[in-house]
């Protein structure tokens, strides 16, 4: 297409045009960033090979002085009078070497299993200090980059001596010392400028980040926090735990509430963790689906038959203490530790078993216990067994899945009282659970709806409403409530207080062989709390919201206060301007921390609307005192009778309120900055421009559209960029207004409604200890970050080339 | 129209049916237009005066509130029922100046001379200088020798001021400390990054600043654990906070050198060629032509430098951890309003945060110009 089609074709045209095109760039722009990393490996591919040549010419046609610089660096320098640059090789390669053997290179050997050994006390009572995998890790990395360094520097020796045997063949003489110093101020000052700021961002940013990548391969956490719990290598398990979709193996864990109501906390395939609370009715049937379904809740003592399939292995041994392995034959696995003292009597209970015909009988309490094996021949060792743990058995293949009604059957479950009345449970339909109290008068009728339901009956609860007389004679309207039985044509109605309807479902366990256990599951929407994936998936969303309105919102309001300010005729310019730009003048914790509690629930804003619109407020005040003056009744009934406010609006603790809320404020901090930006770059709009276009009628409006806007997003396109990158790791705002709260419902890891990717890090960070997935949510910040980045750098053309503007 | 001349003004409209020129009177179209002028001006008052509103309201508040007397959390009326300066008071309460401190022990002698013989040096350079032709100023000197003269006695007095009893002033002398040695350092390391990136063309220049490009993309606080365990191993974390959250703040600030690079880009090449052709050797270039020429750029980065630590929390609370006499403002005061004494403090944190406010806003404010500067260049280079 040309220039001239486009031009004729239509705005709708033009515009579906410009899409597709946009879209069409997409593909084409990832091909070139793609090429791009191609092109950079390429790149240190030939780089590393010239570099291997050039090394390996030097040597050949060097002279012995090159030759010994080799091995001892700065020789040839030193021996050709460059003394001032062959001492500081020489210095340099003594200290690296110094460095290496006689401390990182201990480090380095420890990176793979990133040690062993934990941090305990002797039976003396003395500590003694084992590996600490942090430490191996941070210095392991720290003598990788010595080591990069040392290897350069050698480089570099190796070329000074090719490049003063070259000067010196052709006659010249070499730069003294002192010349080397001076050109540290002229040539090579660009050296001298960078080498403090590329050491700090070495030590100070790259090292750790290195670090953090590298953490997010292990699992250090809470559990694993060293010296006293060592990390380890785990691949890509904590990329998995974030972002799979994969099932997990189900798992159900109950617990006991002191009134009898026992909690199940259940993990779905999917990941989900659901808490029910299971009637106390039910308990013995949810022990029963758990002892002969789920998890074989092992009971001590523990007898091990020498003929069934039990192991017991020796999984460590380390200095005296054994840690061990015994798996029964459902899958359940408890694994625990014998002490120094032991570790004859455990070798010799490992050897019993390699004899066989051993049993066994083991006894714990908490995690300690002891554990006794009788071998073929009647000799029995007992062993003192301390860090048991219990380890469910994975083997079952349980299918867990919250199923449908089987059968429409509703049915009543009753529960007579000493005193007469009943206590009923009907199960209703749709997961509806009803619980009723029924007098003693009326439970008669029960029997007759038990018939009712069993025919195949329904039922449902209905409010009534009767004439009493009461105490002083007066009639008097009366609500109650029946149940009503139906079925065909016959319904009974059976009066009933204390109704509770609760919305129940059923929960089926099925175990491998097939058996199904179904129970009656209460409270079930209430408490679930997504897997992991599903919870980054709402973080990561909610972020780029907050990032698209944070930015945009505040660019074209910022914009548009510019263009008010700056409007021909409106006077106090620079006071407008003053008054804005406090909010980015004073310290972001002072104002931020102050309007976030001006808007908590008993905070100012709130009581003041309190005062006005509340109850007995300011306002129904004045309204009765209006309807008073001109007796108008229905005026003061109206204030009287309406629902005034009653409760504070929930800005933090509502997530969508909190999220608006955020956003407002943000404008309110953010404005003034795109306020500034905005008037600079107005300024230098050519003013004729405006003139042309008001000669030829444009109203305001088509100006701003047609000129304004245009050339605003032309010349700020880099900086909408890197402030939408900057708001998806805008800390302070969420932080200190909402800390990423409501908490609660719906997410898992202790994320709130309102944290981003980056408080959701902090949190993991400081609160969880969870620096695994702190580290895994960072790199996928980068991610985000870095794909934003290059694709709009690929799209927008102008951006990119930094000479453009000099 | 103009009075002078008396002469009404027509718009004269081609009428092509009629084929003849007629002159219309316009003044009631003239007064409309007029009238719509004055309407959007009015209305744009009305709109800038209800932001001026609404953006200096919580900040009159906060005012007010710490000359509360009533004691509590937020409350729903704005003028305090009591007036009091007590919530002033309770910050300096146990504050006071002993010059003893100055000689403490070994390491605050060493530490006082140091200082101070330095700073003499300085200002005295900063004097002895003569202009080599009558045509060179010397007025910056004297600017530069009393800045010098007024940073070294603000750490004498900083270091006067017996606080062990006193959190608040403790902490404001923490964050002040902070930003005055982040202000030189920082300032340094980002006009040195942004000037050879900018003028000077060397080997690996592109590489340097991509490998920046991509280390900004990783979140801020990810490698929070790994800085506190190697400033630890410094022995700068809890104790020594203060100078820890200096060398972290200080050792990656090279990395925020996009703006002053974009005002270095800005200035012609020339200027350095003609010098390095006169003999001048890079640093004499980078110091005695390029620096002068950006002084907006050198106080917008000394401005930022110094406004920066008085609203870092999350880091310093974490350098800082358990340990109040190393906290900053921004920690001490966010742990006044998250603790559960919250009502308790409340007026207090008010106070402090006025106290900390005013200094800042008034530099703000002074220095509003530069920032302008900065921001608006740097918003157009990207």
């Amino acid at each position: 297409m040309n220039d001239l089609d486009y031009l004729r074709m239509s705005k709708l045209q033009k515009l579906w045009y410009n899409i597709c095109k946009f879209f069409r760039g997409i593909p084409k722009a990832l091909l070139g960033m793609l090429m791009g990393i191609l092109n950079f490996f390429k790149g240190i591919g030939t780089g590393v090979g010239n570099v291997c040549k050039d090394i390996v010419m030097t040597y050949i046609h060097g002279d012995w002085k090159t030759k010994v610089s080799y091995t001892v660096m700065g020789f040839g320098s030193f021996m050709r009078g460059q003394w001032l640059r062959g001492l500081l090789f020489f210095v340099f390669q003594t200290a690296f070497n110094l460095y290496l053997w006689f401390f990182g290179i201990g480090y380095v050997m420890k990176l793979p299993t990133l040690g062993t050994e934990t941090l305990r006390t002797t039976a003396e009572g003395a500590t003694i200090y084992g590996d600490d995998s942090f430490l191996i890790m941070l210095y392991g990395v720290l003598t990788f980059f010595f080591i990069l360094a040392f290897l350069y520097t050698w480089y570099v020796n190796v070329k000074q001596n090719r490049i003063a045997e070259q000067i010196l063949k052709s006659g010249k003489p070499l730069k003294s010392a002192k010349a080397d110093v001076a050109s540290m101020l002229d040539d090579q000052f660009h050296k001298t400028l960078l080498a403090l700021p590329v050491l700090g961002v070495t030590v100070f940013t790259i090292l750790p980040i290195i670090f953090m990548i590298l953490v997010a391969f292990t699992n250090y956490d809470k559990e694993h926090n060293p010296p006293l719990n060592l990390f380890t290598w785990v691949g890509f398990d904590n990329f998995n735990e974030l972002l799979s979709t994969e099932e997990t193996p189900l798992s159900v864990t109950r617990s006991v509430h002191p009134d009898g109501t026992v909690a199940l906390s259940v993990t779905a395939k999917n990941g989900d963790i659901y808490n029910l609370y299971v009637d106390p009715a039910d308990v013995e049937r949810v022990d029963a689906a758990i002892a002969t379904t789920y998890l074989p809740a092992t009971e001590f003592p523990l007898e091990l038959e020498a003929g069934d399939a039990w192991a017991l292995t020796l999984t460590k041994q380390s200095r005296g203490a054994s840690n061990l392995k015994l798996v029964l034959p459902n899958g359940t696995e408890f694994t625990f530790s014998t002490d120094k003292a032991q570790l004859d009597n455990t070798n010799a209970a490992v050897d019993m078993l390699k004899v066989g015909g051993v049993s066994g009988h083991m006894t714990a309490e908490g995690d300690t216990g002891a554990l006794t094996l009788t071998g073929a021949d009647g000799t029995a060792i007992t062993l003192n067994i301390t860090k048991v743990k219990e380890t469910p058995g994975k083997d079952i293949d349980a299918e867990f899945a919250f199923a449908d009604r089987k059968d429409d059957a509703v049915t009543l479950a009753r529960k007579d009282q000493t005193n007469g009345t009943v206590n009923i449970t009907i199960n209703a339909e749709d997961d509806v659970t009803i619980a009723a109290k029924v007098s003693a008068e009326e439970a008669a009728k029960l029997t007759d709806a038990e018939a009712i339901l069993t025919a195949g009956g329904k039922v449902r609860v209905e409010q009534k409403e009767r004439t009493v007389t009461n105490e002083a004679g007066e009639e008097a309207a009366q609500a109650y409530t029946v149940l009503v039985f139906t079925e065909g044509d016959t319904e009974l109605e059976v009066e009933a207080t204390g109704v509770a309807q609760t919305d129940s479902r059923r929960i089926i366990f099925v175990s491998a062989t097939g058996e199904e256990v179904d129970l009656n599951i209460y409270n079930l929407t209430e408490v679930m709390t997504p897997s992991m994936p599903r919870t980054f998936a709402q973080v990561l969303m909610w972020t780029l919201i907050w990032a698209f309105f944070a930015t945009f919102l505040n660019y074209f309001l910022g914009m548009l206060v510019a263009i008010m300010i700056n409007k021909k005729g409106i006077k106090f310019k620079k006071l407008w301007r003053t008054i804005l730009v406090m909010t980015i003048a004073i310290p972001q914790f002072i104002s931020l921390l102050y309007v976030s509690k001006m808007f908590a629930a008993d905070g100012l804003v709130n009581g003041m609307l309190l005062s006005f619109f509340g109850d007995g407020g300011t306002l129904e005040n004045w309204i009765k005192e209006v309807a008073l003056r001109f007796n108008s009744e229905g005026l003061y009934a109206w204030a009287d009778g309406m629902k005034w406010m009653a409760e504070p609006l929930p800005f933090w603790t509502n997530a969508n309120w909190a999220k608006v809320t955020i956003i407002g404020i943000n404008v309110w901090i953010g404005i003034p900055y795109l306020m500034l930006i905005a008037t600079g770059i107005l300024m230098n709009i050519p003013a004729d421009l405006y003139e042309s276009a008001r000669i030829d009628g444009a109203n305001a409006f088509q100006t701003y559209m047609k000129i304004t806007l245009p050339y605003m997003l032309f010349v700020t396109g880099p900086y909408l960029l890197t402030s939408f990158t900057g708001n998806i790791n805008n800390f302070n705002v969420i932080f200190l207004l909402s800390g990423g709260k409501p908490t609660g419902m719906g997410l898992s890891g202790n994320a709130g409604s309102t944290d981003l990717l980056i408080t959701w890090l902090y949190k993991m960070t400081v609160n969880d200890n969870n620096y695994k997935l702190a580290a895994v949510l960072g790199i996928l910040v980068f991610v985000v970050c870095a794909v934003i980045n290059l694709v709009v750098y690929n799209l927008i053309p102008s951006v990119k080339n930094e000479e453009d503007f000099q | 129209m103009t009075k002078k001349n008396n002469i009404p003004e027509v718009d004269i409209v081609v009428d092509e049916a009629a084929g003849v020129i007629r002159e219309v009177k316009p003044e009631k179209h003239l007064r409309s237009k007029k009238g719509h002028e004055r309407r959007v001006n009015a209305s744009i008052y009305a709109i800038l005066i209800i932001m001026s509103i609404i953006w200096l309201c919580p900040f009159v508040f906060l005012v007010l509130q710490s000359f509360r007397g009533e004691t509590g959390g937020q409350v729903a009326y704005i003028l305090p029922k009591q007036w009091t300066l007590d919530n002033y008071a309770f910050l300096f309460a146990g504050a006071r100046i002993d010059p003893a401190l100055l000689v403490k022990d070994f390491w605050a002698i060493l530490w006082t001379v140091l200082i101070n013989v330095g700073g003499v040096l300085g200002v005295v350079m900063c004097l002895r200088r003569k202009p080599r032709n009558p045509l060179e100023k010397t007025e910056s000197n004297w600017k530069m020798a009393a800045l010098l003269g007024a940073g070294v006695l603000l750490l004498d007095f900083i270091r006067m001021v017996d606080s062990s009893n006193c959190n608040f002033v403790r902490w404001f002398l923490n964050t002040l400390t902070i930003a005055l040695f982040c202000a030189a350092i920082q300032t340094i390391m980002q006009l040195s990054v942004s000037y050879s990136l900018s003028r000077i063309r060397f080997k690996g220049r592109k590489l340097l600043m991509n490998i920046c490009l991509v280390l900004g993309m990783f979140p801020g606080f990810l490698t929070m654990i790994v800085l506190y365990y190697l400033l630890k191993t410094f022995g700068m974390t809890q104790e020594g906070a203060v100078a820890g959250l200096i060398l972290v703040s200080c050792a990656s600030s090279g990395m925020g050198y996009y703006i002053s690079k974009g005002f270095f880009d800005t200035l012609p090449k020339s200027l350095d060629e003609s010098a390095r052709i006169d003999g001048a050797t890079r640093f004499q270039v980078f110091l005695k032509i390029i620096m002068p020429l950006a002084k907006p750029i050198v106080i917008y980065t000394i401005l930022m430098a110094f406004m920066g630590p008085w609203g870092d929390y999350v880091f310093a609370s974490y350098v800082a951890f358990g340990k109040t006499s190393s906290y900053n403002v921004a920690v001490g005061l966010y742990q006044w309003v998250n603790t559960n004494d919250y009502q308790g403090y409340f007026t207090k944190f008010c106070a402090g945060g006025v106290l900390v406010a005013i200094p800042i806003t008034v530099l703000f404010m002074c220095l509003q110009k530069y920032y302008v500067e900065g921001v608006t260049g740097g918003a157009v280079k990207g």
